[in-house]
């Protein structure tokens, strides 16, 4: 199954590196595609991890839940720190416009964090001590890089 | 992956995070007057300092909530617990800073608030075609 793991992370790499460059000025682009790319190196480790077939096939329906939550999010997010952007260049913008928009955002990473923590429940519960601590281990590296951006 | 991604998206540090653009330069340019400059980007560096302790807050919660991810049982009580400091501080953030905001705007006109956040970049100016 490594060998099979390895593959994926370059075709993941290569495909990082072709669209990055088409991602440059387009953040919703960028920012989809970077949910997508991290989907699949889930499911990739998913693939490897998980011995049984029933196992793994749900664990890969909650991944793919996961991604569109994820996703909506992230778009809904961008959506919300442009508005943002657009209400500090107005002179004429009130305390109770960034008071709103803060309040939408505040819900929105709410609703997130809720569905997250939900869908994190249910993949606990359909792996061992050891599994989650290999799928977890290879989080920490990108958020160390990823967290302090 | 996509729980690193989720995290750092719940805990990102870009422009989600924070609601300022770099302006310094901009004051400089659009303030000729340099006692009124100096104050302006003094009153804008405040702003930062206050942005760059929540910035510090973050990433220490972010690398409790990284251990505690790792736990298989037990954890969710945990991490509700750390998403629910880190909005606090958010909150507590945000409207300091928006405060601070207010204060550099009314000390600025629209025109030169225009200058320093809405400047009007060459490529977008009309060609002269003569």
């Amino acid at each position: 199954m490594k060998p099979l793991y390895n593959f994926l992370r370059y075709c993941l790499l290569f495909a990082s590196l072709v669209t990055a460059t088409a991602c440059r000025h387009n953040p919703a682009r960028a920012r989809e595609q970077r949910v997508m790319e991290s989907a699949a190196e889930l499911d990739a480790v998913l693939t490897q991890v998980i011995p049984d077939s029933d196992r793994r096939n749900n664990l890969l329906t909650l991944a793919d839940q996961l991604e569109l939550v994820l996703k909506t999010s992230a778009l809904d997010l961008l959506e919300m720190e442009v508005e943002q952007q657009n209400l500090i260049r107005d002179y004429q913008s009130t305390k109770k416009d960034f008071e709103d928009l803060g309040n939408r955002m505040q819900a929105q990473r709410t609703k997130l964090t809720n569905d997250f923590l939900e869908l994190r429940q249910k993949m606990t519960s359909l792996t061992t001590d050891a599994e989650w601590e290999e799928i977890t281990s290879r989080d920490e590296a990108l958020l160390k890089i990823w967290g302090n951006n | 992956m996509l729980i690193a991604l989720l995290l750092a998206m719940l805990f990102g540090g870009g422009p989600q995070a924070g609601i300022l653009p770099d302006v310094t330069k901009e004051i400089e340019q659009a303030i000729p007057d340099k006692a009124r400059q100096k104050e302006l980007v003094k009153l804008y560096e405040k702003m930062l300092e206050e942005d760059q302790v929540f910035q510090e807050e973050r990433k220490s919660i972010l690398e409790d909530l990284q251990k505690v991810n790792a736990q298989r049982e037990g954890a969710l009580s945990e991490m509700e617990a750390s998403f629910s400091t880190l909005e606090s501080k958010r909150r507590l953030k945000r409207e300091t800073v928006l405060s601070q905001l207010f204060t550099l705007r009314s000390e600025m006109t629209e025109e030169e608030w225009d200058a320093v956040y809405n400047p009007v970049e060459e490529d977008s100016l009309p060609k002269n075609r003569m």
